[in-house]
């Protein structure tokens, strides 16, 4: 039976998610629908919509911190707290489509460098409704908690396969003062090797800096020259004194043309790298991977993955994207196992190609994935939502 | 217990696995003395293998068992409350190698965590989670209680730092919980379970660049109100200070009697600060600084010349708790959490509450993000005095659930909270919580009696606290020390 | 539970309560860093000593085995926030169990024996000593080394601990300066440091002489009687520091060269109860290196070496943590001309000395010295400087352990070889 339910309230999802239980019809999760496609194929067709519940709660402007229903997009959210001179510092994708609870479901790490821009980070706490339609809460609204077992946690990255994330409360920070980028030119005739050590080198010497990004030719990002290296893109922002940090440090390493990045050309930027992952799957025939490691390492794997299809890293955040053809998959996974700290996951890819291959390089070890599939059970014993998303 | 001795004394070899009381008495309590309940034994494992070993061995007989640091907790989490086997990790103290390109150390989990810090300082890299105790407790208890400190203001508890963990489960199987892997976060569920879903034997960590500049404030006030007002501010201004700590003038007094870090006796409060970051960043940050802390009337705002007078700074407040053994023989640690905003409130009600159970209490607390350490001084043989301070530490419970907070900021649940976890969560919340635990802790040996109430039949606990349990809740259990 | 009604029991019983359970002097215990459980860190062994007098623990041959792994250091009493006294209690409960003789009981009578018989009685001492002097000239040490090791090899390690004794030196009872004497000091030579190192009794008085000073040597004075309160003997030293009262005049500052009388001499007051004026004694008393810092010590003016001398300074526990002496002795070194100071890592840290641990608990007592001589051997030092006559044939025996050719020497032999250089 496929269909889909929008509830306007937590108790309309506390119904909709009880009904299906009852009817024993599996269903998946859906807030702006732009990460849709992450995870394994879910055996179901019945999707509930939680996009009906959005706005904020309550903003604690002094305490910088905010409830909101998870149907806010983040883009919503922002312009909400923009005049209170803050800010929540994630980078999803789209972030006018993207929701709250989506962005914590789908557990994008974004790309501001540590500390704490991640979702896991920014969360504070989340109300969800589980399976069999009880509602629980979970965290608080202290940036500091250590009280029970911390299910923001288990439930990040979960891809709304244990609840519903009906609320969220998050950590702000204040709008920065200022803000500027640095891009550098990596040379062209650099190895392997060369070029991972390189980019460590470079990044180390940026005091500071919010941001920290590794971008091939043909990613289409506006406002760089293509020439055919990779470049180096390191933000600063903050007090004016932390965005007028020197650069010559980095130029000094990287070895290659400098070119400054401000204003609406700098956003532009920004937003086109935050972009990325759900440009990918627009391209015909391509395959959206994440890789994640230690930094050489990553480096290297998109150094060597930027033969097949453009790969975009952000070495501090120990995680890279990349767009490759779906043909050249055996190739890639062969580049990839060079390194054997390094793990994929396939999250975008065309038609049916995800049934048929497996999502997940290397696949979860026997005992992680009996226990994560013991944390499934606990919450969602009937299987009610999305199963078969994850691999176990 | 005997059978168990014999199958792993030829393992863990003649004294790794201790029976004698001399021996097994001195476990029966961490760093808070209210809750006690001695081991039948503790097992000194040398390797994960060794880990897993005991484990796997106390759960096919049966035998409950909690894993143990230094034992400098504060909420009763090293305890052995349902007797077993003491697991202790402090043979397990190394720095096994340290990644300066990577920023990574791996570390076995029973390494001091200070020691990891000097390990990395040839480098210029540090460890950030750097609790009160942090040059005697070890990461693995950083990592179950999610340890903060006065830098994770800026810099996040211990959960930001961990990037993989080495984890033996409740059967002795070994698995490694990575930050890179794929599926759930279940590092991100593990850090903060308080060694109740598994044993860490090892951790690699996240190093952090050592800061170009960084400055050390120290600012008394007249009172604790226009100290807290200035925290507000400077928050509001937009600068994030990598610390800021606060302490009473009780809590002055026994420091500068113990330790002597030179804060004046005659302040009703002082404020202490930190900036760090590139040169230009933290002058401008102190110009912002020092104006609000004028602005607020600091009496006057002194700063460390070098890092011998930093280090005394921050002794004072580090070695604080330990201070105050000067004036009591127990002393009861509370960390309750309030958002910063409901601070000033928090702060006279605590007062009320001394006042109402005629205790002493002295505040320590972690100003920045509102994680309070009211320090009750009483002793422990007294048999009233203890029921009052349950009493009080009650009524702060409920009062920072009142103000929107939590219970627990970084010293974890533990025992000492674990009934009171009804205050903040509902019991479809807590059953959540327990399935979750349930998944990992099957036969319900790692560290049991932690955390969530514990249920029998009839809803009456099953393990009974010592009488260090809150008033008509629990009852005695027969022999316990008290 | 119960509680001592009174006497020694409860005076350390109080002791005891001064701690809280936090933990901080965990990593600065060296036994627990040789084998960390709770029951031999300093915390632990606070605890058993409560539950022992509570009635909680039995007084076992375990708790008795575990109490004398501590090696007294005091490490612990400088890092803990609450001031709790280790050592007094340590001692304290070690002197209680002597009394119900829970050790077996050849160690008791073997204790008394080396202690009560030989230490303390100077002649018996001096008649030991030539025994050793007297086997070791004839070369009858040397033969007797080999077959030791191999059919005693434990005695063989301990053996190999004593130096070569060097020939008796006789001291004046008197020395006094050329010209005006500022004033006068008696000086405390204690048991076996005359016999074993005589320079640096004799540098002491040089350096003493040679800041202006007279130094009287009392002649009835004798051990001071550290030891054997260490070994669970507090009536021998009782007596002993009663002798010591009695043969030092009432008004003289009291200067000494090795921190374990130091330390033991400057809490007599504490030993006796009051009982005579030890309290007053107790506070006359100094160390040698913070006696000339305090007083003004004249920085010698000779000329620089040929090679500057790469020292390492070692602080004797009892004089860095029980009697809080830390920076004179680096003041005294940093003015000696051609010497280039190296410093190390913890350089408070135990050696494992311990006053007679290395005997008693040899193993251990290596172990700790092996982890001092991984910090110290990297340093690549010529000299080790180190104020305690136990300390300085310990860390003899830790250079040749690590393969260094360091010599060891008391920071006051430098001083006064360089004032003999300036002639």
């Amino acid at each position: 039976m496929a269909g889909t339910a929008a509830p306007a309230s937590e108790e309309g999802v506390g119904r909709a998610l009880a009904a299906a239980s009852e009817a024993g019809e599996p269903v998946v999760l859906r807030g702006g629908g732009t990460r849709l496609g992450l995870g394994a194929p879910a055996r179901a067709s019945r999707i509930v919509d939680l996009g009906g519940l959005s706005g904020v709660i309550e903003h604690h402007v002094s305490d910088l911190t905010v409830e909101a229903w998870a149907g806010t997009t983040v883009g919503a959210l922002n312009r909400e707290l923009a005049p209170h001179r803050q800010l929540l510092a994630l980078d999803p994708p789209l972030p006018e489509r993207a929701t709250l609870g989506g962005v914590i479901a789908a557990g994008d790490p974004g790309f501001r460098v540590f500390p704490g821009s991640r979702p896991r980070d920014l969360l504070l706490g989340l109300s969800a409704v589980l399976a069999d339609g009880t509602r629980i809460r979970s965290g608080g609204r202290v940036v500091k908690n250590v009280t029970g077992y911390e299910l923001t946690k288990l439930f990040t990255g979960s891809l709304g396969t244990l609840g519903a994330i009906t609320r969220v409360t998050l950590r702000l920070r204040a709008l920065p003062e200022a803000s500027r980028t640095v891009v550098a030119g990596l040379p062209v005739s650099d190895a392997v090797d060369q070029f991972a050590d390189r980019v460590l080198a470079a990044a180390a010497a940026a005091p500071g800096p919010a941001a920290v990004a590794v971008v091939p030719p043909g990613t289409g990002l506006p406002g760089l020259p293509e020439d055919g290296g990779f470049r180096l893109a390191i933000r600063f922002e903050g007090l004016r004194e932390e965005a007028a940090m020197p650069p010559e440090g980095v130029a000094t390493a990287a070895g290659g043309v400098t070119v400054f990045l401000g204003g609406p050309e700098e956003e532009q930027f920004w937003a086109g790298v935050r972009d990325f992952p759900a440009v990918v799957p627009e391209r015909e025939g391509a395959l959206g991977l994440a890789v994640h490691g230690p930094p050489g390492a990553l480096l290297r794997t998109a150094w060597r993955l930027a033969a097949f299809g453009p790969p975009v890293a952000f070495p501090d955040q120990r995680h890279a994207i990349a767009s490759i053809p779906a043909e050249d998959f055996e190739a890639a996974l062969g580049a990839l196992q060079e390194e054997p700290d390094v793990s994929a996951v396939i999250e975008t890819a065309p038609g049916d190609w995800k049934r048929n291959h497996p999502v997940f390089h290397p696949p979860p070890s026997a005992a992680v994935a009996a226990l994560s599939s013991r944390i499934k059970a606990a919450l969602d014993p009937e299987g009610i939502l999305a199963p078969g998303r994850m691999p176990f | 217990m005997e059978a168990l001795a014999a199958e792993l004394r030829p393992l863990l070899g003649k004294h790794g696995f201790l029976l004698r009381p001399e021996h097994t008495l001195p476990y029966e309590c961490d760093g808070s003395t209210a809750y006690r309940s001695p081991p039948q034994a503790v097992a000194l494992p040398r390797s994960t293998a060794e880990v897993a070993e005991v484990v796997r061995a106390c759960a096919a007989a049966g035998v409950p068992f909690t894993a143990r640091g230094a034992g400098t907790g504060l909420s009763g989490g090293a305890t052995p409350i349902e007797g077993g086997v003491v697991i202790s990790l402090a043979g397990m103290s190394r720095v096994l190698e340290i990644n300066p390109g990577e920023r990574t150390a791996r570390c076995q989990t029973g390494v001091v965590n200070l020691e990891i810090s000097r390990a990395a300082a040839p480098f210029g890299l540090f460890f950030a989670p750097d609790p009160s105790s942090q040059s005697a407790c070890t990461l693995g208890g950083n990592i179950a209680e999610n340890s903060g400190g006065p830098h994770c203001f800026k810099l996040g508890a211990t959960t930001s730092h961990i990037l993989s963990v080495t984890v033996v489960l409740d059967d002795g199987e070994v698995v490694v919980l990575s930050e890179d892997d794929a599926g759930y976060d279940l590092l991100g569920l593990f850090v903060g379970s308080e060694g109740t879903l598994g044993i860490a034997t090892e951790a690699t960590v996240r190093l952090l660049p050592v800061p170009e500049t960084v400055e050390t404030l120290l600012a008394p006030f007249a009172g604790l109100v226009p100290a807290c007002e200035a925290v507000s501010r400077i928050v509001a201004a937009g600068t994030v200070p990598v610390a800021m700590e606060m302490l009473d003038a009780a809590t002055i007094e026994v420091v500068e009697a113990g330790i002597g870090a030179g804060y004046p006796k005659d302040a009703g409060a002082v404020l202490l600060l930190e900036l760090d970051g590139a040169k230009p960043a933290v002058a401008r940050q102190r110009a912002d600084v020092d104006r609000i802390l004028q602005e607020c009337g600091a009496l006057e705002i002194r700063v460390a010349h070098d890092a011998a007078e930093r280090e005394l700074l921050w002794r004072g407040r580090k070695f604080a708790f330990g201070a105050m053994g000067r004036i009591s023989t127990d002393l009861y640690v509370q960390d309750g959490v309030v958002p910063r905003s409901a601070l000033p409130e928090a702060i006279a009600e605590v007062e009320r509450i001394g006042k109402r159970h005629d205790l002493r209490i002295a505040n320590v607390f972690h100003a920045g993000d509102g994680n309070l350490h009211p320090c009750i001084s009483y002793d422990g043989r007294d048999a009233d005095e203890k029921a009052r301070v349950m009493a009080a530490s009650h009524d702060l419970l409920s009062l920072c659930v009142r103000l929107g907070g939590v219970l627990s900021g970084e010293h974890g649940v533990g025992i000492e909270k674990r009934d009171s976890l009804d205050l903040l969560f509902g019991e479809d919340d807590l059953e959540a919580m327990r399935r979750v635990r349930d998944a990992w802790n099957r036969q319900g040996l790692l560290n049991p009696g932690k955390i969530l109430p514990v249920r029998a039949g009839c809803g009456e606990p099953r393990a009974a606290l010592p009488d260090g349990g809150l008033p008509g809740r629990v009852a005695a259990i027969p022999g316990a020390w008290i | 539970m119960t509680q001592p009604s009174g006497g020694e029991a409860l005076r350390i019983y109080e002791k005891t309560l001064a701690c809280v359970h936090c933990g901080l002097c965990l990593p600065a215990c060296p036994a627990y860093e040789n084998a960390p459980r709770e029951s031999l860190a300093p915390r632990g062994q606070v605890f058993n000593a409560r539950a022992l007098l509570e009635g909680r623990l039995p007084a076992s041959d375990g708790l008795a085995e575990d109490l004398y792994e501590c090696l007294a250091c005091r490490g612990c009493e400088s890092v803990c926030p609450a001031g709790v006294e280790v050592g007094a209690i340590v001692e304290g409960v070690r002197g209680l169990l002597d009394e119900e003789a829970v050790e077996p009981r050849r160690v008791r009578v073997l204790k008394r024996f080396a202690l009560g018989v030989v230490v303390a009685r100077p002649a018996v001492l001096k008649a030991a000593m030539w025994l050793l002097r007297f086997t070791g000239r004839i070369g009858l040490r040397r033969l007797v080394q080999p077959v030791l090791a191999r059919l005693a090899p434990k005695l063989a390690a301990r053996e190999r601990l004593l130096p070569d004794v060097p020939a008796r030196e006789r001291f004046p009872a008197r020395i006094s300066p050329g010209g005006e004497a500022r004033g006068t000091v008696a000086l405390f030579l204690g048991c076996v440091a005359p016999h074993l190192r005589p320079e640096t009794s004799r540098a002491a008085i040089e350096a003493l002489v040679a800041n202006g000073w007279e130094v009287v040597i009392p002649r009835e004075q004798g051990c001071c009687g550290a030891l054997h309160l260490h070994a669970g003997l507090p009536d021998l030293a009782r007596g002993l520091a009663r002798r010591n009262l009695a043969a030092f005049p009432d008004d003289l500052p009291v200067v000494t060269t090795a921190a374990g009388c130091g330390a033991a001499l400057s809490e007599y007051g504490e030993l006796l109860d009051a009982e005579l004026p030890a309290d007053v004694f107790s506070r006359r008393v100094t160390d040698v290196s913070a006696f000339l810092a305090e007083s003004g010590c004249r920085p010698p003016a000779a000329g620089p070496r040929e090679t500057p001398l790469r020292v390492v300074y070692d602080a004797p526990c009892h004089l860095f943590h029980a009697q809080q002496v830390r920076e004179e002795p680096l003041r005294i070194l940093r003015s000696l001309p051609g010497v280039e100071l190296v410093t190390v890592r913890d350089p408070e840290r135990c050696c494992g000395s311990a006053g007679i641990y290395n005997v008693t608990r040899h193993d251990t007592s290596m172990a700790v010295l092996d982890r001092k001589m991984a910090n110290i051997a990297p340093a690549d030092p010529d000299l080790i400087a180190t104020g305690n006559i136990g300390c300085q044939l310990q860390l003899a025996e830790g250079a040749r352990r690590a393969g260094i050719s360091a010599e060891v020497a008391h920071p006051v032999e430098l001083l006064a070889d360089a004032y003999r250089r300036e002639k």
